[in-house]
């Protein structure tokens, strides 16, 4: 199968989604020992950006797989230390009083979900390109 | 396809850029990339209080178990003492990595290494002064003559370090994520540098530089009369030290008898006393005469400032080889600075004379300075400080025999436009070397721990840096008070002949014909009393001995002794003292100042209203509050902000002459000084206005700053409603990284400067203690608490617990022997 036949017959926004988030848990993962993991949630959204036809909904794709993907981890953090107790603190430190969850959501947004976008339009505009370089 | 290139290009700058941009840190802003991802800063520690634990280390010699009580504080039990420091090393670590990090970097001169461009200046200030480069000088002489001691650090170190390399997302601290940096491993160096960045907090005293500056600007009669050689005494100050004893005996030597007797009979001059805007601290004890237990009672509180987390780390450290003690140690050092054990307690206050540093005006030549008939080639050391996101700065730093020339720099004090040039720093701490009588505080403090007796505590206080006063009680009804630390004996000159009574307090001439040193007071023959006949002891930072002491230790920088004599009467008051009373002692919010001051204002107030004097009713209103103040500085109060501002103004208005003398922000006379002329010199030429024609004496002074009191009082708080006394005077207790979110909340609190309880908004009574020697093994014999918690997590139960039990003047049991079931929070078992 070309590249080409393979662009038209898989882009579903839940194939680059999934794609998203199964990449970005296994990235964040190297967290553990590494601390600029995170950056490889550009490569998690490149994923499925690649595999979507559309840039605004590879962007969509990336843009929510690493949100997803980083709210399991703070969902799975909360249940081994207090999270959100501690995201009230977090937001003292940025003016926002008693407002953790604006923090938790900014960090999810802003952060994960913005790289994420930024790394599947750049898979799209990629797969594009190799897909007309077929032509 | 050329649109989707372009496109492409824009999508990887704005990835590429994004990412950029959230690995960079921007001020107190951290790199958000790092800081806000899952394994960032959310990895928070899960447990508000301790959990049982297990851990193995092939270093250790035995088993160690830590037991938590409720309070959060750890009790250690080892088989050996080197276990026993690796214990300490752990729990230091795990409760305090960053503080400790704060403070070796700090005495190192490497804050700017995390903290970036805005601790350069901090770091250049404890260069010159030179902690690094003697720290190192000790770290070797230990090594290599004391290496037992030298070992202990190594397994303090060790316990550090087992933290340190084990460290993972959940247990690295907030502090370490917000600055986006890791921790380094810790060494006995480490340790060692610490103690000059806490004995320079303690005894770093610039004020012989004041005092030149005065001696310069105010006229000779002026000096002598308001900075005169001498202390007053009593009633104004009474010294510490009131029956002095040496060591090698109950009474002093026949020599020093007789220098005694020779320096009373010259004692021609006033008495006048000192100055002390420094740290106040209290201690006393009462032996068994004076105590309901029949024993001696022992109470300490130094008042330093506040952080958060704590100074102070407290713990029960015991091993097989003889340790059992309770106390607090600092977290960068594994021993007990303040306690008690099964058989002495002790607690310091620091001295505040002026004896620790001298100043030497230098004669540079180029690369050379002339001392003793000759050119000399100054040291020198190139100081490199690295700077986070910043370019790396050197600077050199330049030495005489006496030490760092401060003015190089002008950062240790800017003395540009004083007049003072090429002025070189001497300090005891740095001027004694490792295996002198007292450099050693780590040997010292680890040999109080273990004391038993008078004797072996002199073993280990001899060799303190710090000057401290130390009063103890023991198990057989002994109390005391010792003077400690190395006070320089000079000589005129470095052929001259060692006097003590020179002084030292002005900068002397660096060619070596001004005042050297020649030798310490000997340890024996410091100021020391014994079971005095009085059956108790006290000190709080004043005047340590009177005139007749042959010696110099200071003068003019003691503190004001209104501490000193308020506990003294509360000591005097009974003869069945408790620890319930002590501890209402150490919150005493008593004001003896006002107590001698007030009722001459409310006498001149009415003798102005006799003469038909008339005042608006915004004064009279607050001189109607003055009338029935008690003089306790208590929270609810209005009256102790009347009185504060009006004290101060009153000190401003008769002070007011040293502007003309071109001398306003240098050190103003000692409190008693203005007492003295206040209760017996009413028509001093200090009372008249020096802005007005008229000549004016002291009613109107006194009455002329109630009115700029209440016009200031009113211009800044409004309303007389507003005045509330805890409405502007709150304890706050910030974290050293300087963010609210990690700091105590702002609580309005009792207490003042000048009283017992002595809280300034961001300092006091660092930690409280009060001991029963008579059982000394069980918990209700000692209670002690500090302003903080012994977790450094925030989000641990223990960051800020007994915190709340200080505000409301609790105190924690200390749990000795064994803790009951329902205070034991977890326990920790380290095995070989």
């Amino acid at each position: 199968m070309s590249l080409k036949e393979f662009m038209k017959g898989k882009q579903s926004f839940l194939v680059g989604f999934v794609a998203t988030l199964a990449a970005a848990v296994l990235f964040e993962l190297l967290g553990l020992v590494w601390e600029y993991a995170w950056i490889l949630m550009v490569v998690a959204g490149f994923l499925g950006g690649f595999l979507i036809k559309k840039a605004g909904i590879g962007f969509l794709a990336g843009f929510l797989g690493v949100i997803v993907a980083w709210l399991i981890y703070f969902l799975a953090f909360s249940f081994l230390g207090p999270v959100w107790a501690f995201a009230d603190v977090l937001a003292g430190l940025f003016g926002l009083e008693g407002m953790g969850i604006v923090v938790v959501i900014l960090a999810l947004v802003l952060i994960g979900g913005l790289i994420g976008g930024l790394g599947a339009l750049n898979g799209h505009f990629i797969g594009s390109l190799l897909s007309k370089s077929e032509n | 396809m050329k649109g989707t290139i372009i496109k492409e290009i824009v999508a990887a700058a704005g990835a590429i850029g994004f990412i950029v941009l959230l690995t960079m840190s921007f001020g107190i802003i951290p790199a958000l990339g790092n800081f806000l991802n899952p394994f960032g800063v959310w990895t928070v520690p899960g447990n508000a209080t301790y959990q049982d634990m297990t851990l193995t280390d092939s270093r250790l010699n035995g088993t160690v178990t830590i037991q938590f009580d409720t309070f959060g504080i750890p009790h250690i039990h080892a088989t050996t003492d080197h276990d026993l420091f690796f214990a300490v090393g752990y729990l230091h670590a795990s409760n305090r990595l960053f503080e400790m990090d704060v403070f070796r970097r700090a005495a190192s001169g490497r804050l700017a290494e995390i903290f970036g461009e805005g601790y350069v200046n901090a770091d250049k200030y404890f260069r010159i002064l030179g902690f690094n480069r003697h720290a190192e000088l000790g770290e070797a002489y230990m090594k290599a003559n004391e290496t037992v001691f030298y070992n202990l650090l190594e397994a303090y170190a060790n316990g550090v370090n087992k933290f340190i390399d084990a460290i993972t997302p959940w247990t690295m601290p907030l502090e370490y994520k917000l600055l986006g940096i890791t921790p380094v491993r810790w060494t006995p160096y480490d340790t060692i540098v610490f103690k000059y960045l806490q004995a320079w907090d303690l005894s770093g005293d610039l004020s012989d530089l004041d005092t030149t500056l005065l001696q310069e600007k105010l006229p000779e009669e002026v000096y002598e009369e308001l900075y005169p050689d001498n202390e007053l005494g009593e009633p104004f100050v009474p010294p510490i030290i009131q029956e002095y004893r040496t060591l090698e005996g109950s009474e002093a030597s026949p020599l020093v008898q007789s220098v005694i007797a020779l320096k009373a009979l010259d004692e021609s001059r006033p008495h006048i006393f000192g100055n002390a805007n420094g740290i106040g601290s209290n201690n006393w004890a009462v032996n068994g005469s004076k105590s309901e237990t029949g024993t001696p009672l022992l109470a300490g509180d130094p008042h330093l400032g506040y952080q958060q987390p704590s100074l102070w780390y407290e713990v029960q450290m015991i091993s097989d080889e003889g340790y059992n003690c309770t106390g607090v140690t600092f977290p960068a050092a594994p021993v007990i600075l303040i306690g008690h054990n099964d058989h002495i307690a002790w607690s310091l206050t620091n001295i505040g004379g002026d004896a620790h540093v001298d100043f030497y005006e230098e004669t540079l030549n180029g690369t050379h300075y002339y001392f003793d008939g000759t050119w000399r080639p100054l040291k020198t050391y190139n100081e490199i400080i690295n700077v986070k996101g910043g370019a790396s700065e050197s600077f050199l730093v330049r030495e005489t025999v006496h030490g760092p020339l401060i003015t190089d720099h002008n950062i240790v004090r800017n003395l540009v436009g004083t007049g003072l040039v090429n002025i070189s720093l001497k300090w005891t701490s740095t001027h004694v070397a490792m295996g002198d009588n007292y450099s050693n505080e780590f040997k010292g403090l680890y040999l109080m721990n273990k004391a038993t007796d008078f004797a072996s505590f002199n073993d280990g206080i001899r060799w303190f840096g710090a000057m401290q006063n130390a009063a103890y009680a023991d198990e057989t009804g002994n109390i005391a008070m010792t003077v400690t630390g190395p006070f320089p004996i000079r000589k005129q000159g470095v052929a001259g002949i060692p006097d003590g009574t020179l002084k030292g307090n002005v900068v002397q001439n660096g060619t070596g014909n001004g005042e050297e040193w020649a030798s310490f007071i000997p340890f024996n023959l410091l100021p020391r009393e014994i079971n005095p006949s009085r059956c108790w002891v006290s000190s709080s930072n004043q005047l340590s001995i009177n005139g007749s002491y042959p010696y110099y230790i200071g003068q003019n920088t003691f503190d004001d002794a209104y501490r000193a004599r308020r506990i003294q009467a509360l000591l005097e008051s009974k003869d069945n003292h408790t620890l319930e009373d002590f501890r209402a002692y150490q919150s005493d919010n008593y004001d003896f100042s006002a107590s001698q001051f007030l009722p001459i204002l409310i006498n001149a107030w009415n003798d102005s209203i006799a003469q038909g004097q008339t005042y608006n009713q915004p004064v009279k209103e607050a001189m109607n509050l003055l009338y029935g103040w008690n003089y306790l500085f208590n929270k609810t109060y209005i009256a102790p902000t009347i009185y504060e501002q009006w004290f101060a103004t009153f000190q401003s208005n008769t002070w007011d002459e040293f502007t003309a003398f071109d001398a306003g922000s240098l050190r103003k006379p000692m409190v008693t000084v203005l007492e003295n002329l206040t209760k017996f010199q009413p028509n001093s030429k200090w009372f008249d206005r020096n802005s007005t024609a008229t000549v004016e004496y002291l009613n109107y002074t006194m009455l002329w700053s109630l009115n700029d009191t209440v016009t200031w009082l009113q211009s800044n708080y409004g309303a007389i409603a507003n005045w509330v006394w805890g409405n502007h005077h709150q304890i706050f207790v910030e974290h050293i990284t300087g963010l609210a979110v990690l700091s105590s909340p702002r609580i309005p609190i009792d207490g003042g400067s000048n009283l017992i309880n002595n809280q300034w908004e961001t300092g006091g009574p660092s930690w409280r203690m009060v001991v029963d020697l008579g059982t000394p093994t069980t918990s209700d014999s000692s209670a002690v608490v500090y302003p903080g918690g012994e977790s450094g997590n925030p989000m641990s139960a223990h960051y800020l617990d007994l915190f709340y039990l200080y505000i409301n003047y609790e105190y924690h049991p200390v749990y000795r022997s064994t803790i009951p079931s329902t205070a034991l929070e977890a326990t920790w078992v380290f095995t070989p």
